[in-house]
């Protein structure tokens, strides 16, 4: 089963991905904040998933820290954000690929399957 | 034997074996074997005769092997007992026989001396060789000359034979190896199964090319490697301790089998059907084992899809809900079907035919005299073998059930194998034909007025419907049943009166609960007296239902149907009398109520037609605009309307002049329900109608009655008095009448409002009231000239008010007249002149309300003379600019003092509006921008306002204006545009998650829900995207406020683009999106952005043609630029919203316009604006629009 972290902080956010991720058969973890995953004992996923505004880090700095480990380097990021400009912000950031919400079910299943 | 002779022997028979030994060919160890011995033995010839078997006869095929001196008999056939005598005697003596001379010997015939004379053979040797107890050639030696054999001679002649023999075994067998082996080889080395060769120990010593190709593998990898160690099985888990036990068990003889499963280097699974082979020496030991393997892993496959299939199918078959079977058609020996067999039936079966253990029984057996259609029709199908589709009734014996079938052909042809597929739909049947018959009686019985024809053709038509003898409508009437009419069939018609005890008490009182009564045996039951029993048998009833009618509580009429012999009564039979009762009783009150309703018409008629005043009764139109239908009209409406012939016109049609009032009033009328009456104006001759309207009092509240009166004559009179007053009323001037003796008769409001006095206090007194004394004369003056009819006009004088105040006044005093032209008095009109000062005073309280308000509003005002550049300044002006009025106001100023105070960033703005102001066309300037104060140096933002002003010439020489400091609405402004973008921004994450929780649900939903629901979900999802559009929207709009609209530049087809916007619509079947594309080059623009407009064009294009019609999307070039229109059929833009739609919030001051229209056209123009483009609208109201806009190819 792949092995998915999705960061961020909006509950409605997390109940939907939990649901969709699980029924399309992921195995699911959700963090509210940036902070775990920054933690040397994280175990690795196959994708990460960030929202862009978290409390506490930044979700774009939590990307740049995971771009930068050794371990997780490898590790495909996908940034979401309200923000219009985050294509732009998440390329800076060294993230693989970026989706500004709101977006299509299917848009973001297609965008993970492709990375996993 | 000499012992040289003796050593030649020995060296022949060395060298024959060397020779022998080294041929395998039988010709050559013949042709070596005879040379050698015809050059030892000196003779002339040696041959081989051959014993071939043709038929059951023996012949010699003679074959010559050394030739020397003899004449060659090589190739020639010779039959037995022919000439070759002495042969043929060999055939029963398995001896050698020696002749000196032929010629000389007894044991040979004359003939067979003859022959061989004529070969020149004169002695021989003959061997005979024997195999198998029977002669199969025979080797002989022949010399052309008499000749006395040695013994030595004839024991090897004996000799050689016999090695040659045994050199022809070795060869033949040899052969038939090496062909074997060949064979064997090719076998190996050709088939597609994977074989090897192992020894008992499980090394690999061959494997064939499949093998090795299979592997993929070289010879040199595998062969001497142990079996299970080799690459075949390398990825299986545990497949190589398996075989390497099965090895030891093939080792001790066994043949060995199994389906074996490995996994290829890729992880393709596969199945192999294997085996080892023990192949054993003629001692029985295992000598080689070989291991053979097939791939069967297509078969398997192709076995287990046929398991899930059939298991699919099995399943299928046993839950469906239709019945289904298979039946054989059986045919007599004019192929024509008789009867078929049930072969097989599913579980649903039983519940729709309720017919049980039927397999392997015929139709007949089951449904005895079932209808002989279903053999017709199977038999067709198993003949055609075409499937049919049909619904049939299976009726027999105590059997009556309607099915819709479908039968089609299976097994092989021949068989008359049908399946059948089939529902039960006997009740579905049953309740349409209920239907049907009670839709039938609805139609018969609506055309009928008459309550007695209405009671007969029900009862025929139930009658007829239900095959019984008798059906009966009667009603209550007293204490008896009155029957009008009633449907016999074979019993005595009971029209009359029937005392209600003759049918027993027990069912009058069921009657009056309202019981429905079903009895299908008169004589079975109890609750009758004997005398009741007769009364029924009177009228020959055994059967009968009987429906009671209760209205109000009370038992008012009812429906019996008999039947003259005992019945079962059907609950469909009885729901069936129940609902006639109901339609026969419905339609009977109807036919009563429309008989005194004519009455009550006829009555209505000859009032409409004898009253004086003219009347007329309207219906409102169904269809259409809003209009009235006139139904009738009575002779006086046309006496006092003047109008002809109005029945079955519109208002419309009629009056088109007056119908959109009456149309109004008569709505108001039918409406609220109150008579209204009206005045109205009609024709040319000043005719006045008036008009009674009331609402029609019946159950169609549709219909208005008008009564109608010519009051012309009354009316003239009435209009002119009442003008004349209106404007004595209404005027501001003071209207005064009064006798030629100067006594006043009218005074009207203005008179009042002027002098002081009431129309009380002045109507009655001498005109002089309101002259002041000095002018009396003058009033007599005028009263002389009035008494000669003339006219005083514009007489401008002083007069007195009650306070003692002089006004100023103009008179005009008008003689008036009566009928006969006579004057009897005057009307005096005075204007007052007295205020033309009070504007001046006015104007001076202007200029200082003026003032307050510039100094409240702290509003600095400007006066720029153009010619001399010089500006004038209020005080408010330099405290804007946080100057010290009192020390600046006697500097020079000039446009450049002013410019000082301005932010630099926006100076040169500033500037060029101000030039354009002087010497452009436009009367208005204009401007927003920042200054510094001069005494803080704090930023604020000023509005500045003016206007130029003309000289008498016409020329412009001032500019005049007002500035004022718009700080605090900029800076709300500002908030307001952050505020929506921080909620839009917030907005787009919950919703996300509701778009995503509805993609979701609809999902999961499937097919599952409801259509309702689903339906629902689906408007959810629309109004969500709508949700998201909205929010995009507001993003841009406060992205534009901003100045943040970023423009991602890049080439692109525009056709293209155009072409996916079109594709994102829904196909709609009111709306048809046409595409009508110019040859264009690429353009570089934002292709999203510029994508956004075009679906916004065309989203707009359908939301506001709702009536559908074409939307046309065109790309044309237009000269240096491309220009993209949607056009559309739909409501279309007024004039005056044209110039608006494309501003923000254009709707927050017009909300009725646009519903929905949000700020999708202000995102587009932005966009366009960007682009250096254009964009635009045409429309006419109602006809629909075309928007447009034009971008440069490179901007």
């Amino acid at each position: 089963m792949k092995r998915l972290i999705i960061v961020d902080d909006d509950e409605g956010i997390q109940d939907i991905f939990s649901l969709i991720f699980n029924q399309a058969g992921y195995d699911v973890r959700i963090y509210s904040a940036g902070a775990p995953l920054m933690e040397d004992h994280l175990e690795k996923p196959d994708i990460f998933i960030l929202d862009k505004q978290l409390s506490g880090i930044d979700g774009l700095e939590v990307c740049r820290f995971l771009k930068s480990k050794d371990t997780t380097k490898d590790v495909p990021v996908i940034m979401i954000s309200a923000n219009p400009n985050i294509k732009k912000l998440a390329e800076e950031a060294g993230a693989d690929d970026s989706l500004e919400k709101p977006f299509r079910m299917k848009e973001l299943l297609d965008m993970v399957a492709k990375y996993v | 034997m000499s012992s040289i002779a003796r050593a030649g022997r020995l060296t022949f028979l060395f060298r024959l074996s060397d020779i022998l030994r080294s041929l395998t060919d039988v010709n050559e160890i013949l042709e070596k074997a005879g040379y050698l011995l015809g050059e030892y033995l000196g003779v002339s010839e040696v041959c081989y005769a051959e014993v071939r078997k043709e038929a059951d006869k023996k012949h010699f095929y003679i074959k010559a092997v050394y030739q020397e001196g003899s004449l060659p008999l090589s190739g020639e056939d010779v039959q037995t007992g022919e000439h070759k005598h002495t042969l043929f005697e060999a055939l029963n003596r398995p001896h050698t026989i020696a002749t000196t001379d032929i010629a000389e010997d007894p044991g040979f015939s004359e003939k067979e001396k003859q022959a061989y004379a004529a070969i020149h053979v004169h002695a021989l040797i003959a061997t005979p060789i024997f195999k198998d107890g029977e002669l199969s050639g025979v080797f002989c030696a022949h010399q052309n000359q008499p000749r006395q054999w040695t013994k030595e001679e004839i024991a090897l002649t004996e000799e050689a034979a016999e090695r040659i023999l045994a050199a022809f075994d070795r060869s033949i067998a040899e052969q038939k190896l090496l062909e074997n082996e060949e064979r064997l080889q090719a076998i190996f080395s050709g088939t597609y199964e994977y074989i090897g060769l192992l020894s008992p120990t499980g090394i690999l010593l061959d494997a064939n090319r499949a093998a090795l190709e299979f592997g993929p593998c070289k010879a040199e990898d595998v062969i001497g490697r142990p079996f299970w160690e080799t690459i075949w099985f390398a990825y299986t888990p545990g497949v190589s301790r398996k075989l390497k036990v099965a090895i030891a068990k093939a080792a001790t003889g066994k043949f060995i089998r199994w389906e074996a499963f490995l996994i290829r280097p890729s992880g393709e699974e596969m199945i192999f059907d294997f085996s080892l082979h023990p192949v054993k020496d003629e001692t029985g030991n295992v000598i080689l084992i070989v291991p053979e393997a097939r791939n069967i892993t297509g078969r398997k496959q192709m076995e287990n899809k046929l398991r899930s299939s059939e298991a699919k199918y099995r399943h299928l078959y046993e839950s469906m809900d239709e019945g289904f079977c298979i039946i054989e058609v059986l045919f007599d020996e004019k192929n024509k079907a008789y009867d078929y067999l049930i072969l097989e039936v599913n579980d649903a079966f039983e519940k729709q035919t309720s017919l049980k253990d039927v397999i392997g029984k015929k139709a007949s057996e089951l449904i005895p005299g079932i209808n002989k259609s279903w053999f017709e029709i199977y038999g067709r199908v198993a003949t055609t073998r075409n499937p049919e589709r049909f619904e049939n009734v299976a009726e027999g014996k105590n059997y009556y059930q309607i099915f819709d079938v479908y039968a089609f052909p299976t097994g092989e042809p021949g068989q008359g194998h049908v399946a059948v597929l089939f529902t039960n739909i006997t009740q579905r049947k049953e309740r349409e034909r209920e239907k049907s018959f009670l839709l039938r009686l609805s139609d018969a019985l609506r055309s009928l007025d008459d309550p007695v024809k209405i009671q007969a053709i029900a009862a025929r038509t139930l009658g007829k419907e239900l095959g019984v003898s008798r059906v009966v409508y009667f009603e209550v009437i007293n204490d008896s049943y009155y029957v009008n009419e009633n449907y016999v069939d074979g019993v005595p018609s009971i029209v009359g009166f029937h005392a209600v005890t003759t049918f027993g008490n027990k069912l009058l009182v069921n009657y009056r609960k309202g019981r429905i009564i079903s009895v299908n045996d008169v004589n079975k039951d109890s609750g009758l007296s004997p005398e009741e029993k007769a009364g029924y048998a009177d009228i020959q009833v055994r059967a009968y239902i009987g429906i009671p009618l209760i209205r109000n509580g009370s038992f008012v009429a009812g429906l019996a149907i008999h039947q003259a012999s005992p019945r079962n009564w059907t609950e469909r039979e009885i729901t069936l009398v129940q609902e006639t009762a109901e339609r026969t009783w419905a339609a009977v009150a109807r036919a009563h109520i429309e008989l005194q309703l004519r009455e009550s018409e006829e009555k209505y008629r000859t009032l409409f037609d004898s009253m004086e005043e003219g009347f007329c009764t309207l219906e409102k139109t169904v269809t259409g605009i809003p209009d009235f239908r006139f139904m009738e009209s009575n002779s006086a409406f046309e006496l006092q309307s003047g109008i002809k012939n109005v029945t079955g016109k519109t208002l419309n049609d009629a009056l088109p002049g007056l119908a959109e009032r009456w149309i109004t009033i008569f709505n108001s009328v039918l409406i609220t329900g109150k008579p209204f009456r009206f005045e109205q104006p009609f024709g040319k001759e000043g005719k006045v109608l008036e008009l009674n309207v009331f609402k029609v009092k019946r159950n169609w509240s549709n219909y208005i009655g008008v009564i109608v009166k010519d009051i012309s004559l009354h009316k003239q009179e009435e209009t002119a008095s009442h003008w004349l007053a209106s404007v004595v009323e209404s005027t501001d001037d003071a209207i005064v009448s009064k006798t030629l003796d100067g006594v006043i008769t009218s005074w009207n409001p203005s008179a009042e409002r002027m002098f002081g006095y009431t129309t009380k206090e002045a109507v009655g007194q001498h005109i002089t009231l309101i002259i002041p004394p000095e002018r009396h004369q003058e009033e007599e003056d005028i009263l002389i000239k009035l008494r000669r009819g003339e006219k005083v006009d514009h007489f401008e004088t002083i007069r007195q008010h009650k306070n003692g105040n002089k006004l100023n006044v103009s008179l005009t005093i008008s003689p008036i007249k009566d009928n006969t032209g006579r004057i009897i008095g005057a009307s005096k009109m005075a204007r007052d002149i007295t205020s033309r000062k009070a504007s001046e005073r006015a104007l001076r309280e202007w200029e200082e309300r003026f003032r307050i308000t510039l100094d409240a509003t702290r509003m600095g005002t400007w006066d720029w003379d153009l010619t001399s550049d010089e500006l004038i300044w209020n005080k408010q002006q330099y405290l804007l600019l946080g100057l010290d009025p009192e020390k600046e106001k006697d500097k020079p100023k000039n446009l450049a003092y002013f410019l000082q105070f301005i932010y630099p960033k926006d100076l040169e703005k500033v500037e060029k509006n101000l030039r354009s102001a002087a010497e452009g066309v436009n009367e208005i300037y204009e401007d927003q921008f920042r200054i510094v104060r001069a005494d803080n140096g704090k930023k604020r933002w000023m509005g500045r306002y003016g206007r130029k002003i003309k000289d008498e010439n016409g020329q412009f020489t001032h500019v005049l204006g007002v500035m004022y400091d718009i700080t605090d609405r900029k800076m709300m402004e500002r908030q307001k545009d952050e505020f929506i973008g921080i909620a839009s921004h917030e907005l787009r994450t919950p919703v996300t998650s509701i778009k995503m929780y509805v993609e979701l649900i609809l999902q999961t939903l499937g097919d599952k829900a409801d259509k309702q629901s689903f339906a629902m979900m689906q408007k959810l999802d629309r109004q969500v995207d709508r949700l998201v559009e909205l929010i995009n929207d507001l993003l841009d709009t406060t992205k534009i406020a901003e100045g943040k609209l970023q423009l991602n530049m890049k080439k692109f087809s525009l056709n293209l683009l155009i072409k996916e916007c079109i594709e994102t619509f829904m196909p709609s079947k009111k709306h048809q999106i046409l595409f009508h594309a110019d040859d264009l080059e690429s353009i570089t623009a934002d292709r999203e952005r510029i994508g956004q407009v075009i679906t916004n064009f065309i989203s707009n294009a359908v939301k506001y043609s709702p009536d559908g019609g074409k939307v046309i999307v065109r790309s044309e070039k237009e000269g240096q630029r491309v220009r993209v229109s949607v056009q559309d059929e739909g409501i279309g833009i007024s004039g005056e919203m044209k110039s608006k739609i494309f501003h923000r919030f254009s709707r927050v001051n017009n909300p009725q316009t646009f519903p929905g229209i949000g700020l999708g056209l202000y995102v587009s123009a932005e966009i366009i604006k960007r682009h250096g483009g254009t964009i635009s609208v045409e429309s006419q109201e109602g006809k629909g629009s075309v928007f447009y806009f034009t971008l440069p190819y490179n901007v």
